[in-house]
């Protein structure tokens, strides 16, 4: 399996915002958004309806005009592209829509063809290779059926493999398994898996059937026309499997967990670099993900930096001062390369509200400290 | 290859497209009837000259058309037969008289014409072959009848079509009884409802109005020199006769070729004919690209998301027009096909009720065919505008 992780990103956005309507009626339907999304990767979208994923989409797939911000696909930037050079793009994304769009004077085969024809391949190239997708979705029976012979299901897989046949390098889907069973749905999204992992094929998701979250390498939500959540699922959960084994956050909910897990800031540091200062600001709370650190405190007596503490993986530092509201009242060294989970004030002390447990270890955690 | 999309729609639209396909090729044969009678009328118009013999025509300049063609005084033509150029003149006469016979009061128009049984009157090959029969006009308002006049009117005897079992029938020309000798072919257009042909004298007898000295039409046959250039040998004699261009002259003298044409114009311009026709073509090819837009459109919209997907794979609107007026112009030579059969019969079917010959010229076949072609091809573009409501930004 060739690894895509290092490659450049095939969706890089920035400051992207879009609007609908004009004059009064001008509404903002997306704000500020920035992304990168690299080869390989699926992406699932998720989002109350109305937050803007769909517009999002669309704007990606080149079929809307990028208004303002910065938008690449593919190296390519799409704010002020030509018609012709939005041609050339599209053939090389792969649209599976909520609808199939099937014509009903072609065969699943002719279908599956038309997303063929543009790059002019040879049918005795093509053939084969239909055959065996459409076999592979379970059409295999009915390659010479018309969609009007087909049930719901059926079409929507033709429909996935007419998106997928070109071996597009980017697939845009909008709820592409919700017509689908279970099986047929499991099928399509491994199809999409395959064509990421061998590839390198991008695919972007826009769903709520849960069924087909655990196939994704990053799920983004968004709400009111902004990303709110760009998670790295693998990293998250590698993150709750440590949180949970640390003491303070073993009674967290799974929830709440993962809400912990993706509002962490994954902080490396080199050895003996200074984490946290004595008399600072305290603004952050810190969990040690891997290496060590020396608490040192200054003898207000000698003036002498005292080590009074080494703190291994697991342990946390850095509540003192935001629970109390004071400065650090000591300096946090990294002994060697360390990583750390860093939660902002707002929400460790979010995290505080919803469980009563994690306040009560914490408060026999400092207990013991001070 | 390429899928042919556009063949594979129309096939798919089974019922529909056959509908489509009726209703245009209906149109088509409407175009092709139009035209048809058009021509027949035209033909008919320029019949009775075609069976005329004559390099040159005299006629009064208040000529108005062959079945109302006013008169002059044969001073003229007796003018112009002294000239060196000619060899010939003869007086021919033609009017509408009114017709009864024995069973039935009421009358009908009749085209009747006369001339000499004796002198060359028509050409070789035409009506001739009956004319034999001129003999038999010895008798006292003895008349030839024109087997292709319009029978329910005029009380053959077998009710369909005179025929030699007439001969001896008693009828009434202008309340004058006149007896059938014979018949001939010609072939009536429009203005009346049948032809015969009677004695120049017993001509005169008919229309009390019409004076010993006067013709209808003057047929002059040139020599063979003069007759190799009509009009130069008209123009000398006009010169001759003293006929100045500024002022309208007492007789107007027309070549074959120039009375066809001012026939044929009359015709189309000067009676409501030409215009009826052409109304009727006109009105048959909207009826023709308003089927084709209805149905165009119609599979345009129930594909709209399809033709937004083919947009959002890449296909450019270039390709999505060429489908559509791939799919117009299949329709239209379909349509043309099947009109062009169906009138081949139409013209046998009613150019034999209406006795009108009306034949399936190459060149109407070629007008027909454009028209089609173009009417669904105006069609095509007017329903390509709402390709561009394809917008595959509405698919997600």
């Amino acid at each position: 399996m060739t690894d895509f992780s290092n490659q450049p990103a095939v969706i890089q956005i920035d400051g992207l915002n879009h609007y609908f309507g004009s004059g009064d009626s001008k509404t903002q339907a997306l704000f500020d958004n920035a992304l990168n999304v690299r080869p390989g990767e699926i992406v699932i979208m998720t989002g109350p309806s109305g937050s803007g994923k769909t517009t999002l989409l669309t704007l990606i797939g080149t079929l809307r005009t990028v208004q303002d911000g910065s938008l690449k696909v593919l190296g390519e930037e799409l704010n002020g592209i030509s018609q012709q050079g939005l041609t050339e793009i599209r053939k090389k994304i792969g649209f599976i829509f909520q609808a199939h769009n099937l014509f009903g004077s072609l065969t699943a085969y002719q279908n599956v063809r038309m997303a063929t024809e543009l790059a002019g391949l040879k049918n005795s190239v093509v053939k084969p290779k239909i055959e065996q997708m459409l076999t592979r979705l379970g059409l295999g029976e009915r390659i010479h059926y018309k969609p009007k012979s087909l049930s719901g299901g059926q079409k929507q897989r033709v429909a996935i493999a007419r998106g997928l046949i070109h071996n597009p390098r980017i697939v845009l889907a909008d709820e592409p398994t919700a017509a689908l069973d279970e099986e047929s749905g499991r099928e399509a999204v491994t199809l999409l898996r395959e064509m990421a992992d061998r590839e390198g094929c991008t695919v972007l998701i826009v769903t709520h059937d849960n069924r087909i979250l655990d196939f994704a390498d990053r799920i983004i939500n968004m709400v009111a026309g902004k990303i709110t959540n760009d998670s790295d699922v693998k990293q998250t959960e590698k993150i709750c499997a440590f949180l949970q084994a640390t003491e303070i956050f073993a009674e967290l909910t799974p929830r709440t967990l993962t809400d912990v897990a993706n509002n962490v800031e994954v902080r490396n540091y080199a050895a003996n670099e200074t984490i946290v200062r004595q008399g600072d600001e305290g603004r952050e709370f810190f969990v040690l993900a891997d290496g060590n650190v020396a608490i040192v405190r200054t003898n207000p007596a000698t003036g002498q930096d005292e080590t009074i503490n080494q703190l291994a993986e697991g342990s946390h530092f850095g509540e003192v001062a935001l629970i109390k509201d004071q400065p650090r009242n000591a300096t946090v060294v990294a002994t060697k390369p360390t990583t750390c989970y860093v939660l902002d004030r707002e929400e460790f002390r979010s995290v505080i509200d919803t469980s009563d447990s994690f306040e009560s270890e914490l408060r026999k955690a400092m207990f013991e400290r001070i | 290859m390429a899928i042919p999309l556009s063949i594979h729609n129309l096939r798919d639209g089974g019922f529909r497209t056959v509908l489509s396909i009726s209703g245009i090729s209906i149109a088509v044969t409407l175009i092709f009837m139009q035209l048809g009678f058009l021509g027949a009328v035209l033909d008919t118009a320029v019949l009775f000259y075609n069976n005329l013999k004559f390099d040159l025509v005299v006629r009064s300049p208040n000529y108005y058309h062959f079945c109302d063609a006013n008169k002059f005084s044969d001073v003229w033509l007796n003018k112009i037969e002294s000239d060196a150029s000619v060899v010939s003149t003869q007086p021919y006469h033609v009017s509408l008289a009114k017709w009864n016979y024995a069973e039935k009061s009421v009358q009908r128009g009749m085209l009747v014409m006369g001339a000499d049984p004796e002198g060359q009157t028509f050409r070789d090959g035409n009506i001739s072959v009956s004319l034999p029969d001129l003999s038999r006009l010895s008798f006292p308002r003895a008349i030839l009848v024109d087997r292709k006049s319009r029978p329910q009117f005029l009380g053959a005897k077998n009710r369909e079509r005179f025929s030699d079992a007439d001969i001896g029938l008693e009828v009434e020309l202008n309340q004058k009884a006149c007896k059938i000798a014979g018949v001939f072919e010609l072939g009536t257009g429009l203005a009346a409802n049948g032809a015969a042909f009677i004695h120049e004298s017993d001509y005169r007898e008919l229309f009390p109005n019409y004076d010993q000295d006067d013709v209808t039409l003057g047929l002059v046959t040139l020599n063979e020199k003069a007759a190799m250039n009509p009009s130069a040998a008209r123009d000398a004699i006009c010169r001759t006769l003293g006929f100045s261009l500024s002022s309208t002259p007492p007789v107007e003298i027309l070549t074959r070729a120039e009375v066809v044409k001012v026939e044929i114009v009359h015709w189309v311009t000067n009676t409501p004919i030409g215009f009826i026709f052409i109304a009727g073509v006109v009105i048959a090819m909207i009826v023709g690209a308003i089927v084709v837009y209805i149905v165009l459109s119609s599979d345009i919209a129930k594909q709209i998301g399809e033709y937004a997907t083919l947009k959002a794979m890449g296909y450019k609107n270039s390709y999505l027009s060429r489908v559509v007026l791939e799919q117009a112009i299949i329709l239209g030579v379909v349509s043309y096909v099947i009109a062009f059969l169906v009138s081949l019969l139409l013209y046998q079917v009613v150019g034999k009720a209406a006795n009108l010959p009306i034949t399936m010229t190459i060149d109407r076949q070629i007008i027909v065919f454009v028209s089609t072609v173009t009417m669904c091809s105006v069609s095509g573009f007017i329903a390509m505008q709402k390709l561009r409501r394809a917008d595959p930004a509405d698919l997600f």
